[in-house]
């Protein structure tokens, strides 16, 4: 028999009973991280928390009968939960979506699946590890299938697994339920996690690890919503629904504030709050330096959504189109007519501003069964971009022929990332011009030009512009990389994430050598980094002569603001007085006194 | 025992919906009832769970066998054997 002593469902979850100290103290705590995405913002706390289910020792089982009721209550509890997902989905997504769910209910009644279940039960195994043994059965035979299609199945399986296995052990069903609008803290989040999260319920982002340019700091920013990052563990041990001010600018969380320090902190927010507003108006004018320059300003994006809001923000177009959400949030390979619609909406949200569209970038630090991607133990030196050009070359022409397909005619430029060496561009650009001479004999009369570059974010690439010039039409400057790899700091590490500047001398160095080589290739050059949104760096970065810069929609307003007080002459002078310099320390501060001495505004109109 | 041998012409093969609508179907016969993918490994997988029925990964094209045991088992190869031939759209 199982007896409560037997199982105790709540001593097998790590932190499930917090067992660190909570800090309750009234007093104001400040927690130092890194700005993530800019913002001020007051509210409650709440804790994210991740779960990892724990499974009981195994023990023997001495009534299968009873066991197996434990499991059949577990999975009419997990269907009733899949039920009401399911309909809520049909509502406010679609049937489509919904279907997944029928799917996964049919899973949770398979006659095989309970009649291995049963068999375990019978050889006396314990009902957590005859659910747990056979499910993971199940779900292995299924990833090892190749059709992509198939493998896929095994993540269903897993969900299923996982929420009956709460119920087996006696776990609150509902997790992470945000009530009210709350400032997030966690560990870190997923980008998916991110972007599938009620927007309205979050005013902020804090996370414990994570740098600067940390999916959740990219994602924050192209949502609108602050983010601090790498705060440290310490923490994880605040609690919900504890007061905050965080100062996204700063990268400072304050727990429990003073009265006096509230009242300068809504001061503050006031006043952001109107420069924002005279911003936006400003926005719909063209950047253009004090000697009569204009530059290009382009916003980076993920999806359809992105692009309404670089339009609203004042983009002159779009400099990044990341393609990976067309993938990770697909449980099998996004057909041709699912990209091209895809595509196609973000081209008519654009309305003929010139968009180039990235193809796409996945890696090792994420699980992809149906593309074959597995986790790496060095993710961002692995198996990602376009070093999957050899391996699987049908997955990078069919994304050109989607994006031909959905696109020629129109100002579409297309680029391919991690590029390191000029043997992958020759064979990206090969299968390039097989999928435009496809299209053009497929769809009679249709012409046009199609730019075709690559992404400068790996030292190796930047040291051999000349050498690409005959295959591409551009280059765009990837600085979050191009940072990560000349400085070998990895950016989703806490520890050394403060590391990971662009403006360390050795990467402004190779962005000036990319801008110099390329033009006098007569190729333009953008930057798509998060850098080039940076308002300090925005003088070196005229000065260097980037064509276009492209950043988060959010940073536009600001940027044009500070473009528009810049003159390109003296631009080009301090850009050349901080390559020389020694350190990232030197060259900020060599910015902040030239920018003060110039009287450049960057803070206020 | 019942069998017939049919070759799957569904574009998707029976993954998915098609899957789905199978295993839904042969669970309303009390027969014992199994495919096999003569295509691929051969092995006899059950037809009423619609996991066996995925790691069967039956593509377009691909012959399978189906076999029923039972009081209607005549009737169980015949409406499967429709369902297929019928693109799984007429019948259900």
């Amino acid at each position: 028999m199982i007896t409560q002593a037997t199982v105790r469902p709540k001593d097998l979850i790590e932190n499930y009973v917090p067992n660190r100290p909570i800090m309750t103290d009234p007093k104001p705590i400040t927690f130092k991280g890194i700005a993530g995405a800019p913002g001020l913002v007051q509210g409650p706390l709440f804790i994210w928390r991740e779960e990892t289910l724990t499974l009981p020792p195994p023990y023997h089982c001495d009534n299968p009968q009873a066991a197996y009721q434990r499991i059949r209550a577990a999975v009419d509890q997990a269907k009733l939960e899949l039920e009401n997902i399911r309909s809520r989905i049909l509502v406010e997504i679609g049937k489509e979506e919904a279907a997944i769910f029928d799917a996964h209910l049919m899973m949770a009644e398979d006659t095989s699946l309970h009649g291995m279940v049963k068999a375990d039960l019978e050889s006396g195994k314990n009902p957590e590890a005859a659910w747990y043994d056979t499910c993971e059965n199940f779900a292995g035979l299924l990833a090892a299938i190749p059709d992509p299609t198939l493998s896929a199945r095994a993540a269903d399986v897993r969900d299923i697994e996982q929420r009956v296995l709460r119920h087996l052990l006696g776990l609150p069903p509902v997790k992470n339920d945000l009530s009210r609008a709350a400032v997030l803290v966690a560990r870190d989040f997923t980008p998916s996690q991110t972007a599938t999260i009620d927007r309205d319920k979050v005013l902020a982002f804090c996370t414990a690890e994570g740098g600067p340019t940390s999916h959740t700091a990219i994602l924050a920013k192209a949502l609108g919503i602050p983010a601090v990052v790498a705060l440290g563990e310490t923490v994880l041990d605040l609690q919900t629904g504890q007061p905050v001010l965080v100062d996204a600018f700063a990268g400072e969380v304050t727990v429990n504030p003073s009265d006096a320090q509230v009242v300068s902190f809504s001061l503050r927010k006031q006043q952001n709050d109107a420069q924002a507003g005279r911003d936006i108006q400003a926005t719909f004018e063209p950047a253009v330096t004090r000697d009569g320059v204009r530059v290009e300003i382009a916003a980076n994006i993920g999806n359809a959504a992105d692009a309404e809001s670089a339009v609203a923000h004042g983009a002159e177009g779009v400099g990044l189109f990341r393609t990976e959400f067309l993938y990770l949030n697909s449980k099998s390979l996004p057909t041709i007519d699912q990209q091209v619609q895809a595509y196609r909406q973000v081209i008519k949200i654009l309305n003929g501003r010139p968009l180039v569209v990235r193809t796409m970038d996945i890696g090792g630090d994420k699980t992809v069964d149906y593309l074959g991607i597995k986790k790496e133990p060095n993710p961002f030196l692995g198996w990602r971009g376009i070093r999957m050009i050899s391996e699987k070359p049908d997955l990078l022409r069919d994304q050109f022929y989607a994006l031909l397909k959905a696109g020629l005619g129109t100002d579409l430029r297309i680029m391919v990332p991690m590029v390191s060496g000029v043997d992958e561009v020759i064979q990206a650009r090969a299968l390039f011009e097989e999928a435009l001479t496809r299209i053009k004999d497929e769809i009679r009369g249709i012409s046009g030009e199609v730019q075709f570059g690559m992404m400068v974010e790996v030292p190796s690439a930047a040291l051999m512009v000349e050498h690409f010039a005959p295959y591409v039409d551009f280059y765009s400057i990837g600085t979050n990389d191009l940072t990560q790899y000349t400085l070998a700091v990895d950016r989703m590490n806490a520890r050394v994430a403060a590391l990971a500047s662009a403006f360390a001398p050795p990467v402004l160095k190779l962005i000036e050598r990319t801008v110099r080589v390329a033009h006098a290739h007569k190729k333009w050059v953008g930057m798509c980094g998060e850098f080039a949104g940076e308002p300090l760096a925005l003088p070196f970065l005229l000065g260097v002569g980037l064509d276009e810069l492209s950043m988060s929609a959010n940073s536009i307003p600001a940027a044009k603001r500070m473009i528009r007080s810049l003159s390109l002459e003296e631009c080009q002078k301090v850009a050349q007085q901080v390559l020389d310099l020694p350190t990232v320390t030197a060259v900020q501060d060599a910015l902040k006194v030239w920018v003060n001495d110039n009287r450049i505004d960057e803070i206020s109109p | 025992m019942k069998t017939a041998e049919i070759i799957v012409t569904d574009p998707v093969g029976l993954h998915a919906r098609p899957a789905a609508q199978f295993v839904k179907l042969a669970n309303e016969f009390i027969s014992d009832i199994s495919i096999r993918n003569l295509s691929d490994s051969g092995d006899w997988v059950n037809a009423k769970s619609i996991l066996s029925m995925l790691i069967a990964a039956v593509k377009q094209n691909d012959q399978i066998e189906i076999r029923a045991v039972g009081a209607d088992e005549q009737d169980a190869v015949e409406k499967l054997t429709a369902l297929v031939n019928s693109g799984f759209s007429t019948v259900q």
